[in-house]
């Protein structure tokens, strides 16, 4: 992987602005999106995914704040462009599918009019030449009946149709990122197939990049070209799909493979023993870090190092990075 | 059928309505039943010059002498055919003088409404958008002091400051002694408007501008705004279409049911500025003592309350589509 | 222990503040409250006026109802607030009106207040038709111009202070009838209401005991609103000739003096001052009662 990424985040840090002083909830984070291809971000609730994805839109709650790091999208920084360039580049050069397709489509407009809205605000088009675009949008995500639906209002539609909807509206202007930040959690599994199987059809189509932000490990495996592993604010491990979910070098993601029945099948398979593993513990409190390495309370490979210096970045395999004091060895082993 | 299945909650809405309008009708018919002496005194009225003759006349008129629930009968028959009594003091049926004096109220009545929606609005919208910041104060500070200042005395106030200090406006009366003609007659009565309908809007701004304010924070942490945000729409686009439509449907709620109380206001102000409505009647019936007059101005309180009621209600299907039955 | 739902234990990031340790729920309520500058204005406010009505009048030792000077002498000139049309010391009047004004507030407050609260817990406890009919019958209170409805009433039945205080108490409970059924609602279908019904506790138990308490809170903040409210109609009930005509209270005077208001602001400022200051103090208490029961709220609105 040559030349400059779609998106490339260095260093990200994120800070929330508390009552007794600020509180990191990104640190130090790096990622390289590149064009056309799907970027998988694991991690758990609160571990700071959807955090980093609010950080690339400039979206984020009142109260936190970038406070170091870059943000390039094709090498411009857009951490500190003004607030007009960054309305240009939200929903048609990165747009975002959220979490909620329940909530996230406003109650009291047509959906035809809320897909047609971003491409009349982006590409300057008449209401009729959008209206059509909503359409053809609508057939894309494969609604029924488009053309009637498109006046229809959010609750009108099941939760999967709404996502849809969503889907729809996010690739109205072709753009060349979409952050999905968790776009299945609120749906049926049998939803759920159907939506990445329709966002895989669409990549191809496109041509678009993907950032999949998912607790899942199985759409991961499914969907992800690439792979990083967010851990209580940091991205502990990046690589290619295929190595990380291979030889996962971290103890953390190996642990969460671990606890996802799907591979566990398929590591149960390849080492030929059924290994049901937990990872003990909870997740350390934002704000009340441990001094070393975040996973050195619940990881059984810790020692005295792990606990009282930050590991950094490890190179383990072709473009493929942990931060583990112990990654090396075990790749090795 | 399927007509009649679309018709059915708007029916079921007036219906409603005019069980309203019912229950006024018995509730005065209790009230003159109630009243310490006899019933005859309050429908007549102090002022009534009651004649032994007129007495006998009514009693037979109203079924006295008969068991109560045939009055009531013989009573909502009455209120049914439009026949809500004589004023003696002013020497006309009841309903010629509250059809006289309707316009007036539900002109005050609009314009204040319209006035405190949009200046409430706009304000709490506003200051919704820094719910710190100073505009947030000022609203809180202004709707403190709309909540807390009798609506009478504030229109006092205006009119002295408008009486001696700044005399642009009239202060009293609906127009001018010399009427004007032609356009200049209605902008007339507008310039007499002003004063009566600022007191009015005056605690509905307070009101509307508190409400708005917590309504357009809760929405502008909602989903959708965010959703609208990563659209790329400019910020305007995002509080003033995305958000507004929203915010606005607890203050149409609102206006529904606060129509009567600001009928209620409008008695006052229509008080203090001699303004020629059913709220002045109201005040000059209760110094005469013209019993029918002031329960025909609470009936046709109940009329109007109901029809803001029904407008409001379509309003409301209009704002939000989540109300209208869902197509199919 | 981690399973096909990985932690969903931890925090997300927004809620990760570390709060800080409360302490006894009530004190720190009654902390927050008295840290609230506007409330605590509130409360010195209210407890002058208090003051100022119950000894004023001895201290003062004008008699209110007496021609004690030129009648609409401006402040200064011989009353330090001026007279009124007959010569009438309006500072005086003030005082002593004050005492109808908060009587007739207070009383017809609780009365609203009790009424109110009977409606809404029993409309919200049973529930079906009983809340139904309950409901309609408090629209109806809701939707009609109470202050019509108490004029026509005071009128039929002769001003005296009872048949205000009864007026204003039958119109008013419209709001607090609806919150109370809301509270019930909500918390009869929390797991320790569950429980004492399963324990086999009368309805009377549960709804008095057991529910009430816990829907107290937003209903005392809606009852210093109220209170303010009855204050206010009090005022416009004595303005338009409503009042008890042998009690001065501070509606009556500036209703007696409306038609020299150009030529004598003094005798409606003053009095309207006093209503918009008593009513500002029991806002006030009211929003500092709302802030320190539900200190999110004073962000949010």
């Amino acid at each position: 992987m040559t030349g400059t990424p779609f998106l490339e985040v260095r260093n990200l840090t994120v800070e929330m602005k508390g009552e007794s002083g600020a509180i990191r909830v990104l640190d130090d984070v790096s990622l390289r999106i590149e064009r056309g291809r799907t970027m998988g971000i694991v991690g758990e609730s609160g571990c700071g995914k959807s955090m980093t994805a609010l950080a690339i839109m400039r979206l984020l709650p009142p109260g936190f704040e970038i406070t170091a790091g870059q943000v390039l999208v094709e090498g411009e920084d857009i951490t500190r462009v003004p607030e007009a360039r960054m309305r240009a580049l939200r929903g048609n050069d990165i747009s975002m599918i959220f979490q909620e397709p329940m909530t996230s489509l406003n109650p009291v407009f047509t959906v035809g009019d809320q897909i047609a809205e971003a491409v009349k605000q982006h590409q300057g088009l008449d209401a009729g030449a959008a209206e059509q675009r909503a359409i053809e949008m609508l057939k894309a995500v494969q609604i029924p009946g488009a053309e009637a639906r498109l006046h229809a209002y959010p609750h009108e539609f099941s939760g999967g149709m709404r996502q849809r909807v969503m889907i729809a509206m996010a690739l109205a202007c072709q753009p060349r990122l979409i952050i999905a930040d968790e776009p299945t959690t609120a749906l049926d599994v049998t939803v759920q197939a159907q939506i990445f199987a329709l966002m895989r059809e669409l990549q191809q189509e496109t041509g678009t990049a993907i950032m999949l932000i998912t607790h899942d490990l199985g759409a991961v495996a499914e969907l992800a070209d690439d792979v990083a592993v967010f851990y209580a604010g940091k991205r502990i491990e990046s690589g290619p799909a295929g190595a990380i979910l291979r030889h996962a070098a971290h103890p953390y993601t190996s642990g969460l493979m671990s606890c996802t029945p799907r591979l566990r099948l398929s590591a149960a398979a390849r080492d030929g023993a059924a290994v049901l593993r937990e990872i003990p513990g909870m997740v350390p409190q934002l704000g009340r870090m441990p001094q070393g390495c975040r996973f050195a309370p619940r990881c059984p490979l810790a020692d005295d190092r792990c606990r009282s210096v930050m590991p950094p970045d490890v190179e383990v395999g072709p473009a493929h990075a942990a931060a583990c004091w112990k990654a090396e060895t075990e790749v090795m082993a | 059928m399927q007509t009649l299945r679309k018709l059915t909650p708007a029916f079921k809405r007036v219906l409603e309505a005019f069980g309203l309008v019912m229950a006024v009708v018995i509730l005065n018919f209790l009230l003159i039943q109630m009243a310490p002496g006899d019933p005859v005194e309050v429908i007549v009225g102090e002022m009534g010059g009651a004649s032994e003759e007129l007495i006998a006349q009514l009693r037979q008129q109203y079924g006295l002498d008969q068991p109560v629930l045939h009055q009531l009968g013989i009573y909502l028959g009455k209120v049914l055919t439009g026949d809500l009594g004589y004023s003696y003091y002013f020497n006309t049926p009841v309903l010629d003088l509250l059809l006289q004096r309707v316009p007036a109220t539900v002109l005050l009545c609009l314009s204040a409404l319209f006035v405190a929606v949009l200046v409430g609005t706009f304000a709490g919208a506003f200051s919704a958008r820094k719910p710190d910041g100073a505009g947030s104060h000022i609203v809180t500070v202004i709707s403190l002091v709309g909540y807390s200042a009798p609506v009478f005395w504030i229109g006092m106030m205006l009119l002295i400051l408008f009486a001696s200090v700044w005399p642009i406006f009239p202060v009293a009366g609906m127009q001018s002694l010399r009427k004007p003609s032609g356009f200049a007659y209605y902008l007339d009565i507008l310039h007499h408007l002003v004063l009566p309908t600022i007191t009015l809007a005056m605690i509905y701004i307070a009101y509307y501008s508190r409400l708005a304010r917590t309504s357009m924070i809760e929405v502008l942490g909602q989903d959708y705004i965010r959703t609208a945000r990563a659209k790329g729409l400019p910020e305007n686009k995002v509080i003033w279409k995305h958000a507004l439509r929203n915010g606005l449907i607890p203050i149409v709620t609102m206006v529904g049911l606060q129509f009567g109380q600001l009928f209620a206001g409008a008695v006052l102000v229509e008080t203090v500025f001699n303004w020629p409505g059913l709220g002045r009647l109201a005040y000059e019936s209760i110094l005469r003592r013209d019993y029918p007059t002031l329960l025909g101005i609470l009936l046709f309180s109940a009329v109007l309350v109901m029809i803001a009621n029904l407008l409001t209600d379509i309003a409301y299907r209009r704002i939000d589509p989540r109300m209208r039955k869902a197509r199919t | 222990m981690m399973s096909s739902e990985p932690m969903q234990a931890t925090a997300a990031p927004v809620e990760a503040a570390p709060a800080a340790k409360p302490d006894h729920p009530m004190r720190e309520t009654l902390k927050i409250f008295l840290k609230n500058r506007s409330a605590a204005g509130g409360l010195i406010l209210l407890g002058l006026i208090l003051f100022a009505t119950i000894f004023g009048p001895a201290i003062y030792g004008v008699d209110p109802y007496e021609m004690v000077w030129m009648p609409l002498s401006p402040p200064g000139d011989g009353t330090p607030l001026g007279t009124d049309y007959i010569g009438r010391d309006i500072l005086a009047g003030i005082l002593v009106g004050g005492r109808v004004t908060l009587i007739v507030g207070a009383v017809s407050a609780v009365m609203t207040i009790v009424i109110g609260l009977v409606v809404g817990s029993f409309a919200g406890f049973f529930g079906g038709r009983v809340d139904a009919a309950l409901m309609k019958f408090t629209e109806f209170f809701q939707v009609l111009p109470s202050l019509l409805l108490a004029m026509v009433m005071v009128t039929i039945f002769s001003p005296s202070l009872g048949t205000i205080i009864f007026a204003i108490g039958i119109v008013g409970w419209a709001q607090i009838a609806r919150l109370t059924r809301a509270e019930f609602m909500r918390i009869a279908s929390l797991e320790y209401v569950k429980a004492a019904r399963a324990a086999g506790a009368r309805d009377g138990y549960l709804m008095f005991r057991v529910i009430l308490p816990g829907s107290l809170p937003p209903i005392v903040v809606a009852s210093a609103l109220v209170t303010g409210a009855s204050i206010l109609f009090e005022a416009g009930l004595s303005f338009l000739g409503l009042g008890d005509p042998n009690q001065l209270s501070w509606g009556l005077i500036i209703g007696q003096n409306q038609n020299y208001l150009m030529d004598a602001w003094w005798t409606v400022t003053c009095p309207g001052i006093a209503i918009f200051l008593t009513v500002l103090a029991i806002s006030l208490i009211g929003d500092g009662i709302n802030d320190a029961l539900n200190p999110r709220a004073r962000k949010r609105g």
